[in-house]
């Protein structure tokens, strides 16, 4: 396979190293499939109930005769996900409720749209619904049309997901046969890459555009695709109106925490496997880990995303893992995925890895993100590398500052909280760093998976 | 009434921090930073109206009625 330099980098400012060539040689999207183990925080799977993980895509006969039918009474939908408080499981944690009432309120055709297209590399919870639980999601895309008033729904998945889009197909063929009073399916495969899976990235990826995150004054709940109203909504988020829509808010409440209702899926890596938990009830990060295998607490987990946020490991591993908890330690829940730095890696040396990648994985669209991220990736790899001067430092802080809120969407925001949480939760190191005497022989290859980006944006 | 960017198409032309500078700033690159909190349309209609038809990507928008 020949692989020029140019095709890793839509933006040539931001540097380049052969760690990152090489591991995204050898990463493989269509890896084998995450790890389910038991839920966490409580002994009843609510999403993940029904059979084991290894008997593959539970069938429609399963699935109806584990949970019953489903009754589509738009306003008894309505008024459950109200009630429930669920917010969105994608990363941006919007009321459901609001966003299906405005698409249902909104004149003309109204739209829904599942997000699986699960841009995040390391997050595995997406793709194990629809792989696993694909009715779960389609009776909740069918619950969200009735909510909304739709009568079309779109399931979005990013090209490469073979086992998802299989599960999905055989289920919609047999929601066929079985004459299912759903709304009309349509799939739809987008590009790989990171900020394709963004809302209004999908929203025009399906008007026939690149799949390139667009600024807009109006929510696509209000004016979507072709104008119409779209809720876009991620699969987990989704699939848990299929499960609220029979058994109502109080029951679903019964999960979670009063401040983050609901269970949650959870992706713990530890950059060489995943494992997809359900947290069911209240559970410390430090529970969750070792639900996953991870025995005692890491130098550092990563929260909510390559995006996301790093907190020191002994804070984390007694955190409660609900959105008050997180926010005071500078973190959120994001798509739930928790990265595992393993002590002996070096916290910067990967955060620079990150940010590089993220700083390819930008649209382009936006100065600030371009030029902005280009400095970051820069300042960040310097530090690692120990070339870095605390004159540098403050010049990032500064440029941070400048940067976030300006582009078209959050995804220059997410990179520099990212950058930021680095020079907090690995402090010292900072110093050590900036005294040229960075951290060595703590990993040739990238821990977490950057992979190649695809070109083009269809 | 307030002035907003849409970041897409800003290209660091400047001329809108020239006309509308209690409003607009430019960063380091040459991008233009939009205050976009409201303002009187008599205190300040006319210079926005000015900053938005002058950029040449059409960047900035200008709502009315706030």
């Amino acid at each position: 396979m020949s692989l020029s330099l140019r095709s890793l980098a839509s933006n040539p400012s931001v540097p380049l190293d052969q760690g990152l060539i090489e591991r995204a040689l050898s990463y493989s999207p269509s890896a084998p499939p995450s790890t389910v183990v038991a839920p966490v925080g409580g002994t009843t799977a609510r999403l993940l109930a029904g059979p084991p993980g290894q008997s593959g895509a539970e069938s429609l006969e399963s699935h109806l005769g584990r949970l019953g039918h489903l009754q589509l009474d738009g306003g008894i939908i309505s008024a459950a996900i109200r009630d429930s408080g669920l917010t969105g499981r994608g990363g941006g944690s919007f009321p459901a409720a609001r966003k299906l009432h405005t698409a249902a309120t909104t004149g003309g055709r109204a739209l829904i749209v599942v997000n699986a297209s699960e841009s995040e590399p390391a997050s595995r919870k997406d793709g194990t619904l629809c792989r696993l639980r694909p009715h779960l999601v389609l009776d909740g895309a069918a619950a969200a049309a009735a909510a909304a008033g739709a009568d079309q729904a779109v399931v979005h998945l990013h090209r490469g997901a073979k086992a998802a889009r299989q599960a999905l197909e055989r289920a919609l063929a047999e929601r066929v046969n079985a004459s299912l009073p759903d709304p009309t399916w349509y799939l739809s495969e987008g590009p790989n890459r990171y900020v394709a899976g963004e809302a209004s990235a999908v929203v025009s990826f399906l008007e026939g555009g690149d799949a390139k995150p667009r600024f807009n004054r109006q929510p696509a709940a209000r004016l979507g695709v072709h104008g119409r109203p779209t809720a876009v909504n991620n699969a987990e988020t989704v699939a848990h109106l299929a499960l609220l829509a029979r058994f109502g808010a109080r029951w679903w409440r019964g999960a979670g925490t009063e401040d983050s209702p609901g269970s949650r899926l959870v992706t713990v890596t530890d950059g060489v496997s995943e494992v997809v938990l359900e947290v069911v009830g209240p559970a410390t990060i430090g529970v969750i880990l070792g639900a996953a295998g991870v025995g005692a607490p890491p130098a550092a987990v990563l929260i909510g995303g390559y995006a996301g946020t790093w907190v020191d490991g002994d804070l984390s591993w007694t955190t409660r893992f609900d959105q008050e908890a997180l926010r005071a330690t500078g973190a959120s829940i994001g798509c739930g995925l928790l990265g595992v730095l393993p002590h002996g890696r070096c916290g910067l040396q990967e955060s620079a890895r990150l940010v590089r990648y993220l700083a390819q994985e930008s649209a382009g669209q936006c100065g600030p993100c371009v030029l902005g991220l280009a400095e970051l990736a820069q300042t960040m790899t310097d530090l690692a590398r120990g070339h870095a001067r605390r004159s540098d430092l403050r010049t990032m802080r500064r440029r941070a500052a400048a940067i976030v809120g300006r582009g078209a969407c959050r995804h220059p925001d997410g990179v520099v909280a990212l950058g930021l949480s680095a020079l907090d939760a690995f402090d010292d190191d900072v110093a050590r760093h900036l005294a040229g005497r960075p951290c060595r022989g703590v990993g040739d290859q990238p821990l977490f998976p950057l992979p190649l980006t695809e070109p083009g944006w269809r | 009434m307030r002035i907003a960017i849409d970041p897409t198409r800003c290209h660091g032309h400047g001329i809108c921090a020239l006309f509308f500078s209690e409003r607009i700033d430019l960063d380091e690159w040459g991008f233009a930073i939009v205050d976009d909190q409201p303002f009187a349309a008599t205190e300040f209609g006319q210079r926005a109206r000015r900053a938005a038809a002058a950029c040449p990507r059409g960047a900035l928008f200008v709502e009315e009625g706030l």
